[in-house]
């Protein structure tokens, strides 16, 4: 039996060890900086992806240490190297990075699609129609109210008249129930749990995902007459909005099996493939004015259930993802414009108490009217407050469709988004540790 | 769209045409259809891709280049330290042959001229050190690195760094500058290194390793452009530092070497379109035999030495070749630049064409289980 003590020496000594290169590599940094300033340009892009990724990966290890996630330690890293705090990357290298942005959407895009089990859907078919239809309102309009109701405190949007707050209201309502397919899986993953908790979590949040992304498009297009001052709202408008999801999910089931195709026949190379789909074909999707998260979510979902190809897709995404990850999460935090979360964060706080709130409401509702077991019933809403790169990444493209307060309304995401990171993964893997997986094991023949 | 979508577009038309090319009677030579694609692209063939643009891939570049260094660096195990010294010769045969026989042709070719300046024949050089990683010492696998591999690149990239120090510091500045401008790279590698080093031993998983890597990597490639000293050498002793002080065992256990080195073909591939992109037709006879005539003397000298080892040829390392040109011409601005690259490209669509046609080598000698841990 291997005993306590030299267990937590090693952890120690592990820690102590990522401690000082983090230090070095920030010593060197320094060093380098002192005697002869970074040059503006492809040098500044480069040590600035360098140190959000060696800086990045170190603070997330030190940072997990603590039982805090890793993406906390990414978009800490971000915002203190960002052009609001240090400068280290300045906003010129940070605009560039924004490239990286459509590569990761569409690798959470693929593996959270590629999680979806069809006949998963099935079995639950019930218990997820239910949480669709509780958190679609209850969990919509509560933190929409909260944003309401907080607006006229709100720097960028107290000069906003009345319609304009509604709809931004709306959008907030919208990305409230936007969760992380992500952070769920990697929590998972770690602990190991294969209860019902587990399993209604996991098929929840892929599914909901697809929901989400339908209701972002839909709640922009109905909202932007009110947003912005060009903007007129028509059928001819909605009919777009058809055109682009229906148009979205083709191309994705296209994708999704040529994708297949190249997965069963040659097989080589699928980071590289994943890679080029990443940054050409997103550019593509979205220049032909089609959502890139759904085009890619379909293909993911296509590939797991009709070529049977899921999991080398994943291994292949998580390869790839390793890398692009933690430049998109650290970009991420070096957008947070700091002394506008001086300003936002008690807003921030109230916001996640909302939604909070608003989770624990819908999914208790759900859950009853559906007559899910009793632990599913109690515990459920754990799994469904982390929120991460899904959300960011709707925050991105309302940023861009809305440049005039779009800026300040990403940073309120970020701001809530790095909360509800932080508590929602803590939360769930307390769940899957202390109930989840004993009722996995006082029922090991539990139906799948 | 920005460079990086363009140079992945690319990529794609060059994959789906040698997978389009696979069944075909033809015979395949990929480095050399990735070279085409490049050309035919680029401003001096159709002209889909202006000159602008291609100047705009100059950090990919010079990132692709760094990356390849530190793997080389990565790539070196102790245990083949030896066996790679003793290579080291037929390397520096291979250099200076491609520097005599250009230097040569060009004073002959344009007397006026006085003949190529030192950079561009350390260029030369460069290049013609990694046409000799054709050879093996016959106990290396024919598909795997092999010491005379880590020979070639160890020469091509001390020459090609040696070049950029020659073509930057000013003459009046003396050797105590070129002597910095070596030592403190080496220096910034091996902080670097130490620093990966620690972060090794403190348990990374291998995808994290990756990443930590190409970050540090990063890092070490814009250090070295902020102080003025050549990237290559900080990039090639961070990898030797990593690979040595981060195994005590030298990497038996390939932790640290697969997920590393694994991703190769991923930066050698569209290096080597970057290149295609960059080659420019010979726009004046003195280099278009200047060119043929470095790249048939090499092919000569690869052909002399191969008489006594029946067999034990392999694929020449043209990507890296490749690789190194388009960074040299790069460097050295105009002629001199062009004429490295199109060295370099000659010889690597001569042998690979020719070793496309010959097929799969045979291997002779039993595999040494020391060199086969060490897999491209």
């Amino acid at each position: 039996v291997t005993p306590a003590i030299p267990e937590t020496s090693s952890a120690r000594r592990a820690t102590l060890l990522q401690v000082g290169a983090l230090l070095g590599a920030c010593l060197v940094y320094a060093s380098v900086g002192h005697i002869a300033p970074i040059p503006e340009g492809p040098a500044m892009l480069l040590v600035s992806v360098g140190l959000m990724l060696v800086a990045g990966l170190l603070a997330s290890r030190i940072l997990g240490t603590l039982g805090l996630p890793h993406l906390t330690g990414y978009l800490l890293v971000g915002a203190i190297m960002g052009p609001h705090a240090t400068g280290v990357a300045n906003e010129h290298a940070v605009e560039q990075l924004a490239s990286v942005n459509g590569m990761a959407l569409a690798l959470i895009a693929l593996a959270g699609g590629a999680e979806l089990r069809i006949d998963d859907v099935r079995a639950r078919l019930r218990s997820l129609a239910a949480s669709t239809l509780t958190h679609g309102t209850i969990g919509v309009v509560l933190p929409a109210a909260v944003f309401l109701a907080i607006t006229p405190f709100v720097p960028f949007t107290r000069d906003l008249a009345w319609p304009a707050r509604f709809a931004l209201a709306a959008l907030w309502g919208v990305l409230a129930i936007s969760r992380s397919p992500a952070a769920t899986l990697a929590v998972i993953k770690q602990s190991g749990a294969r209860g019902p908790i587990s399993r209604f979590v996991l098929t929840f949040v892929m599914s909901s995902d697809v929901t989400v992304v339908i209701a972002v498009a839909l709640t922009m297009t109905v909202a932007r007459p009110w947003l912005t001052p060009e903007g007129t709202f028509s059928v001819a408008a909605m009919m777009e909005v058809g055109r682009e999801l229906v148009g979205s999910v083709s191309i994705g089931t296209t994708l999704g099996l040529l994708l297949g195709i190249y997965l069963r026949t040659v097989g080589r190379h699928v980071g590289i493939v994943l890679f080029v789909l990443g940054f050409v074909a997103a550019d593509i999707i979205r220049f032909l004015h089609f959502d890139p998260v759904l085009t890619f979510l379909t293909a993911g979902l296509v590939i797991t259930n009709l070529m049977e190809r899921g999991h080398e897709l994943i291994d292949a995404v998580d390869a790839t993802g390793g890398v692009v990850y933690v430049v998109f999460f650290a970009t991420a935090g070096a957008h947070l414009d700091l002394p506008l979360v001086g300003q936002l964060w008690p807003a921030a706080l109230l916001l996640c108490a909302g939604r909070l709130l608003a989770t624990w409401l819908g999914h208790a509702a759900g859950a009853s009217l559906a007559r899910d077991p009793i632990p599913v019933r109690r515990w459920g809403w754990t799994g469904l407050v982390s929120q991460a790169g899904l959300t960011l990444g709707l925050a991105v493209l309302i940023a861009r469709a809305f440049p005039s307060f779009g800026p300040a309304f990403q940073s309120l995401v970020v701001v809530t988004v790095a909360v509800n990171e932080v508590i929602g993964p803590v939360l769930f893997k307390l769940t899957l540790d202390r109930v989840d997986k004993r009722i996995a094991g006082e029922q090991p023949a539990a139906s799948p | 769209m920005s460079v990086l979508p363009l140079l992945l577009g690319l990529l794609v038309l060059a994959y789906v045409g040698s997978a389009l090319g696979e069944g075909s009677a033809a015979p395949r030579a990929p480095v050399a259809g990735y070279l085409g694609l490049g050309f035919l692209a680029g401003p001096h063939g159709l002209g889909f891709i202006d000159a602008l643009t291609v100047e705009a891939f100059d950090p990919i570049a010079r990132a692709g280049l760094g990356w390849l260094a530190f793997t080389h660096g990565v790539a070196a195990p102790a245990r083949q330290a030896s066996r790679t010294w003793h290579q080291l010769p037929i390397s520096l045969a291979f250099a200076a042959t491609a520097a005599v026989v250009g230097a040569a042709v060009s004073r002959l070719t344009v007397p006026s001229s006085g003949g190529l300046q030192p950079a561009a024949l350390l260029g030369l050089a460069a290049v013609g050190a990694l046409a000799s990683s054709r050879f093996t010492d016959g106990h290396a696998p024919p598909t795997r690195f092999s010491p005379v591999r880590l020979g070639g690149g160890l020469v091509g990239f001390a020459l090609l760094d040696l070049m950029f120090v020659v073509h930057v510091v000013p003459a009046d500045d003396g050797p105590l500058a070129l002597a910095a401008r070596v030592a403190v790279p080496a220096a910034l590698g091996l902080a670097l290194g130490v620093t990966i080093v620690a972060a090794r031993r403190a348990g990374l998983e291998p995808i994290e390793l990756r990443a930590m890597c190409i970050g540090t990597t990063a890092i070490a490639i814009a250090t070295s452009m902020a102080l003025g000293v050549p990237a290559i050498t900080t990039a090639f002793v961070l990898g030797l530092t990593l690979r040595h002080l981060a195994e005590p065992d030298h990497g038996r256990d390939r932790a640290t070497y697969d997920p590393i080195v694994g991703g190769r073909a991923a930066v050698v591939l569209p290096m080597v379109v970057l290149a295609g992109l960059a080659l420019p037709l010979p726009d004046s006879r003195p280099d278009l035999v200047l060119t043929g005539v470095v790249v048939l003397a090499l092919v000569a000298f690869d052909r002399l030495l191969r008489r006594g080892q029946p067999g034990r040829w392999r694929p020449p390392q043209s990507e890296a070749a490749l690789s190194l040109g388009f960074a040299a011409a790069l460097q050295l601005e105009g002629e001199m630049g062009q004429v490295v690259l199109l060295v370099a490209a000659g010889f690597a669509v001569v042998t690979d064409v020719s070793f496309e046609r010959r097929g799969p080598p045979v291997v002779v000698a039993p595999v040494d289980p020391v060199a086969a841990e060490a897999p491209l």
